[in-house]
């Protein structure tokens, strides 16, 4: 196998193709990427069982192969050679070693038959969606499929990733969990102290009606770096559906589905939080931000009290005798209320509220100091959603 | 209440009365969970084995127990204490603290109200209790045991000193038949012989519960009566009638008890982060094995199961029979108000 390319291409390359690669693994082949090489087509592959990625890139072949190449060396040294120039791939077949040509030099490194391998059946079995008619996307040739702009899935990733659960007797919640009802996509995370609810809407029907999807934390920080629009499509096992497919222009990625039943979430939103207040994002971030230096290493609490038109925000470490106390304008008229909350998680939810708004008005709804509160971007789009169980006062 | 499972039977059942009765034991394995006073007299007592109680006591007569007979009565039974006070703390089905400091009858003295409810309690219930009366729960608690059956000991602060001097410390309520016979060793019979010890030397000799016995028997321990006692665990346990050596079978064991300890969760709604497995071999040797997730383990959903199952397995399932299996759940989730601090969670 033999073929020279841009360095800054092959850079980008591997890059997409990296995240799927286990650093450390039980089987030493997955630390490996595969690499083939047909005609012009360079073709990269990385997985670890559970995600698998494959993408590619035009070189200027001469010899065609296939060889695992270790993928932490080889990544290492492409970032390490900068973005200038061009290097040159070739491998020996008796031996499997590998020669990567620079202008800075020549490195050498020790490459497995390309044989030793996984088989991938979800990867080399599935086929990529076609995508004709838009009102009738949903079921072609019995392959569900869903269209997602690179906004949309990124809103879906970055604003629910934060909350999933990573307790691993708790598989259900170590994921996303998307809803498909037709006309919008419900994208829902929590691990019982929080939970996020991200909705993706359309004005037709372009998704599935009732299915139920929960994919891996993992796979949706991948999805969190998209930069260009997604196709989606279910791998079905024997009429179960085990995998979820996109692809992200030229790169597949397929990541596996946790097979478990997502608590139901509807059932904790508050319908009853009657109190509200309004407040300024940035101002009530940078006020935890500050507050929380002296709160209490272990309970992490910052109590938040509401007066008409102010949020007083305090914090304390009893034991090493810290205090901090600040206090922003808000939109709130009712009763004095006090509630606390571990800032952690406060202050997570305020920042991925981040920027929505142009004013950057968030709305805050409650009802008792012992029950779930709401916070919501100030505008009637209903689309992205945060809840918070605050901490018990007294 | 006095003999309270064995006189509740002896009170529905003619037929047993003025005759030796134990509640339970009759099982290969089981044991007596109370003994009539006839029965007591050959030495009958609760958390004896069926066997050895049958071998002291020919004539025994073991009885099922009704225990929702045994909780109508305690309902009963508590309706009449609240009735005098609202600072009622139960320490079991038939036995309970009363402060009476300020009562509903706004009687000035604690011995009529003891009077009054023990006369009621016979006569709603056919039953008879005993009642100790005192300034503190450690001293109401050893009167209450001074006349049983069906007596009345008042502890006066000036007859304190005195009365507990004398006091044999196995009636100290939390040493046990352990403790107690450590005790005796170094010739601690009584609890003036406990006072010649200081309290660190107790520490040392009988670890950080003794801080306790040393301050309730100079009568500085003063708890007040707790309206709720809050559960530290709850748990459920099996003891086999054959010991059990089949790996799959203590599988089948540990599912059968994490369904009852699930049944026992939902019921109490219980819900709680530490799961420990206890296994006792064929020997008795015992083990434990926990683990302490942070999230609240309920009585629905598989959870439970998966964590009993993961410490069975780890590192290695139990390796000789087994005679019993049992599995708790501690580090209770608390409603109560006071666990201030507590971070909340959403209840799916």
């Amino acid at each position: 196998m033999k073929f020279s390319a841009k360095l800054s291409d092959f850079q980008v390359c591997l890059q997409k193709a990296l995240p799927a690669m286990p650093r450390k693994s039980t089987l030493p082949v997955l630390e490996h990427l595969h690499f083939s090489l047909k005609n012009n087509a360079l073709q990269v592959i990385a997985t670890d069982q559970d995600v698998t990625i494959m993408t590619g890139m035009v070189v200027e072949g001469s010899l065609d192969g296939s060889i695992l190449v270790p993928g932490r060396r080889i990544s290492e040294i492409i970032k390490a050679l900068g973005i200038g120039g061009n290097i040159e791939f070739s491998t020996n077949d008796d031996n499997f070693e590998i020669t990567i040509n620079s202008d800075s030099g020549k490195y050498t490194m020790k490459g497995l038959d390309h044989m030793e391998y996984l088989n991938i059946p979800e990867l080399f079995e599935s086929e990529k969606p076609e995508y004709t008619d838009p009102d009738n996307i949903n079921k072609q040739n019995g392959i569900l499929s869903v269209e997602f702009t690179k906004e949309e899935i990124k809103k879906c990733a970055e604003k629910t990733v934060f909350a999933v659960s990573n307790d691993e007797f708790r598989p259900a919640m170590n994921g996303v969990f998307f809803q498909f009802r037709s006309t919008y996509v419900n994208a829902v995370s929590t691990d019982s102290f929080r939970l996020v609810r991200a909705v993706v809407r359309s004005e037709n029907a372009v998704y599935p009606d009732e299915l139920d999807l929960i994919i891996p934390a993992r796979s949706m920080d991948v999805l969190k770096k998209v930069d260009q629009d997604v196709k989606m499509s279910v791998i079905q096992i024997a009429e179960k559906i085990t995998h979820v497919r996109f692809d992200i222009g030229e790169t597949i990625f397929i990541s596996k589905l946790i097979d478990e039943k997502f608590p139901p979430w509807e059932s904790v939103i508050p319908a009853n939080n009657d109190k509200t207040a309004m407040f300024n994002q940035k101002e009530f971030l940078t006020a935890i931000k500050r507050v929380s230096i002296f709160t209490s290493v272990i309970s992490h609490q910052i109590r938040v009290t509401l007066e008409e038109n102010e949020i007083k925000i305090t914090g304390e470490d009893e034991e090493l005798g810290s205090q901090a106390k600040e206090t922003i304008k808000c939109d709130y008229m009712g009763e004095r209320f006090e509630i606390a909350f571990n800032y952690k998680y406060f202050e997570e939810a305020i920042q991925n509220l981040d920027g929505i708004t142009e004013d950057n008005l968030l709305v805050m709804s409650f009802s008792e100091s012992t029950r779930p509160v709401i916070l919501k971007p100030n505008n009637d789009l209903d689309d992205l959603l945060m809840l918070i169980m605050p901490v018990r006062i007294h | 209440m006095d003999a309270f499972f064995a006189s509740v039977e002896q009170r529905d059942y003619p037929e047993y009365r003025g005759k030796p009765i134990a509640v339970g034991g009759a099982r290969k394995r089981g044991v007596v969970a109370a003994a009539s006073y006839e029965a007591r007299k050959f030495g009958v007592h609760s958390a004896m084995p069926g066997k050895i109680a049958a071998l002291k006591c020919p004539e025994l007569i073991f009885v099922q127990g009704h225990f929702d007979v045994y909780k109508a009565v305690s309902k009963q039974v508590m309706d009449i204490f609240r009735s005098y006070t609202d600072l009622v703390e139960p320490m079991s089905l038939d036995e309970a603290y009363l402060d009476v400091t300020e009562n509903k009858a706004g009687s000035p003295s604690a011995t009529l109200i003891a009077r009054d409810i023990r006369k009621r309690i016979e006569e709603e219930t056919g039953l008879t209790a005993s009642a100790g009366i005192s300034f503190n729960k450690f001293l109401a608690k050893v009167a209450s045991d001074f006349n049983k059956p069906d007596g009345l000991k008042l502890i006066t602060p000036d007859q304190a000193d005195e009365f507990i001097r004398v006091l044999p410390i196995e009636k100290v309520p939390g040493i046990g038949k352990v403790t107690a016979q450590r005790m005796h060793k170094l010739d601690i019979k009584t609890c003036e012989d406990l006072m010649r010890f200081q309290k660190f030397d107790l520490v040392k000799l009988f670890g950080k519960t003794s801080v306790y016995f040393y301050e309730i028997i100079r009568g500085e321990y003063d708890s007040p009566v707790i309206l709720h006692r809050t559960r530290k665990s709850i748990g459920a346990e099996r003891t086999f009638l054959d010991d059990i050596s089949d790996e799959a079978q203590m599988l089948g064991e540990l599912e059968r008890v994490t369904e009852i300890l699930k049944n026992r969760m939902v019921k109490a709604g219980a819900s709680g982060k530490t799961v420990t497995l206890k296994y006792r071999y064929h020997t008795f040797e015992q083990h434990t094995r926990s683990r302490t997730v942070n999230f609240n383990v309920g009585g629905s959903g598989s959870d439970l199961l998966m964590i009993a199952r993961e410490l069975f397995d780890t590192p290695i399932p139990p390796s000789k029979p087994l005679r019993l299996i049992g599995l708790s759940v501690s580090n209770l989730y608390s409603d109560e108000p006071g666990s201030a601090g507590s971070q909340l969670t959403l209840e799916f």
